[in-house]
């Protein structure tokens, strides 16, 4: 390999490099210098950026009781608290509570439970009477998939999939990472699969991507918990999994106060903060009164971003923290990340995944 | 850290805050700077930093432990600006800027520098901070996992993780 100025020859990057690079950007701040002071006044005046937990009902004891307060003080206090400024007090961060059940979007409360399996002959149903406003939905469906080669596909890679118990008039497309995992596999697959709608049409039939099947799924009890996965010895990196479980999110605050244990047990996670975010059973109580974050011993480390992405009716707390959220997730389980030669905790199948999508409920028809 | 400002801020005395914190604005923009790359973003992920820690300072239990506290929160701002514009963004660089520092003539160590740039720009928000940490801030393992509040295994990893990604952007980028 050639050697450059920001490698070595080996292809590893020099620090120097990495170094000079990150000063170069440091670097170009403006030439007129800032006034701290004034700098911080400004920005402890800017008005707190989200005040929608206090309006959101509660279901556990404690998060009633603040609520109760809220209001009884907003009552008293209301125009007390109108004139002054939140921005002009410190405020430590309320406890995370949990809301009693999933939400839509629009905030309807929705029981994980509701979300069905469909038949191969509902979802052409689907399909081709509701494709439009059905775009871009997942769905489950259990049945016989089986994977041919199409003529028309000769000399490309992969293949093309029907549910032959199933009437005609739509078409499946495999999904990249689907056709990944089943190779050069042809011939039938029994299960709980993973779709999602399109408003594409291949002639005149409307275009349903099959996203993977799921695991330990069946058309009774396509979810799983999170316990049982963590449990599990096993599981192959990509496969699919629909988690009826709680999203959650650790908070900003007070984590600077919490001892870290290096290296992390490995069957109990330990919940970082701020930021990290993790599937659990239970809903999340981060905030505990001698400060720590430990959570339930079964978790999923998910990616950051993930609550943003997916979690129903996301909801900041101030200050970081998020309202946990449950649904139906569907996670792919991810490679360990774990530098070789390093002394990594071990990492068990399933302590890792992202998450590809949510099933929410079909709007009726 | 002078534990009595801390106390005095913990009670709404907002000129001990000030006093506290005055010192660190320019690092932290420093910071936020190299992670954004993006001047106006910088400033306000700095600003909502020191917002958050005003607003949040009356939780904090442990004074010695402030700078990491403070650190976590700036880098949770700056998620938050990454996230918001999105990972499609490519700041453009252009080869003026670069010449203008290297003198004149562009040379492979210009354009190469320039490759390793675009490259940082590809990195996700936590690649970007972890590096930056390590690399620009002079933080080593134990530090990154008291100021990103993970396990030091964790710290390691990631570090590691974060070199790699941006080893391969940057051969993509040539």
């Amino acid at each position: 390999m050639t050697d450059r100025s920001t490698t070595h020859s080996g292809g590893e990057l020099r620090d120097d490099a990495i170094r000079s690079m990150l000063e170069d950007r440091a670097g170009r701040l403006p030439t007129t210098p800032v006034d701290p002071a004034s700098f911080v006044r400004a920005a402890v005046a800017r008005p707190v950026p989200a005040r929608r937990w206090w309006l959101r009902p509660a279901a556990g004891l404690a998060s009633s009781v603040v609520l109760v307060v809220v209001i009884a003080g907003t009552l008293a206090l209301g125009p007390l608290l109108v004139a002054v400024p939140a921005s002009a007090l410190p405020t430590s961060v309320p406890p995370t509570s949990a809301p009693p059940t999933s939400s839509t979007e629009s905030g309807r409360p929705v029981e994980p439970a509701s979300v069905r399996v469909l038949t191969p002959a509902e979802l052409v149903a689907l399909a081709t009477t509701r494709p439009d406003e059905l775009a871009g939905r997942l769905a489950m469906v259990s049945g016989r998939l089986s994977i041919r080669l199409d003529p028309r596909y000769v000399g490309r890679p992969g293949a093309t999939a029907t549910f032959p118990d199933a009437p005609a008039g739509m078409a499946l497309r495999i999904d990249d990472a689907f056709r990944a995992i089943l190779g050069d596999h042809l011939g039938d697959l029994e299960g709980v699969f993973l779709v999602r709608f399109t408003s594409e049409r291949e002639g005149r039939n409307p275009v349903v991507d099959v996203l993977g099947r799921l695991e330990d799924a069946t058309p009774g009890q396509p979810t799983v918990r999170v316990e049982t996965l963590v449990a599990a010895i096993s599981g192959d990196v990509g496969v699919l999994v629909a988690v009826d479980g709680w999203l959650v999110r650790s908070p900003l605050h007070p984590c600077p106060s919490i001892p870290q244990p290096t290296p992390a047990p490995t069957d109990r996670p330990v919940y970082g903060c701020p930021d990290d975010e993790y599937l659990t059973d239970e809903a999340f109580q981060p905030l505990r009164i001698d400060g720590s974050v430990v959570g339930p011993a079964g978790a999923i480390d998910v990616p950051v971003d993930s609550y943003d992405a997916w979690a129903p009716d996301p909801l900041t707390v101030p200050d970081g923290g998020v309202a946990p959220r449950r649904a139906i997730y569907v996670i792919r389980r991810a490679a360990p990340v774990c530098p070789p030669g390093s002394l990594c905790p071990a990492i068990l199948p399933w302590r890792q995944a992202t998450i590809v999508g949510r099933l929410d409920p079909l709007p009726d028809g | 850290v002078d534990p009595a400002l801390i106390r005095r801020a913990q009670i709404g005395d907002v000129d001990a805050f000030t006093a506290l914190v005055a010192g660190r604005v320019e690092p932290m923009q420093r910071t936020a700077m190299a992670i954004l790359g993006h001047e106006a973003d910088a400033r306000d992920a700095v600003g909502e930093a020191l917002g958050s820690a005003w607003r949040a300072i009356a939780g904090l239990r442990d004074p010695a432990a402030f700078d990491d506290w403070l650190t976590r929160i700036l880098v949770h701002a700056c998620r938050r600006r990454l996230r918001g514009r999105g990972r499609a963004r490519v700041r453009e660089l252009t080869i003026d800027a670069a010449e203008g520092r290297a003198g004149p003539g562009l040379t492979d160590d210009v354009l190469e520098r320039l490759a390793l740039e675009r490259a940082f720009e590809r990195l996700d928000a936590d690649a970007r901070t972890i590096l930056v940490l390590h690399h620009l801030d002079g933080l080593g393992l134990a530090e990154l996992a008291a100021g990103l509040g993970i396990p030091v295994g964790t710290a390691k990893s990631r570090l590691f993780a974060a070199r790699r990604a941006l080893e391969r952007a940057l051969e993509r980028e040539r």
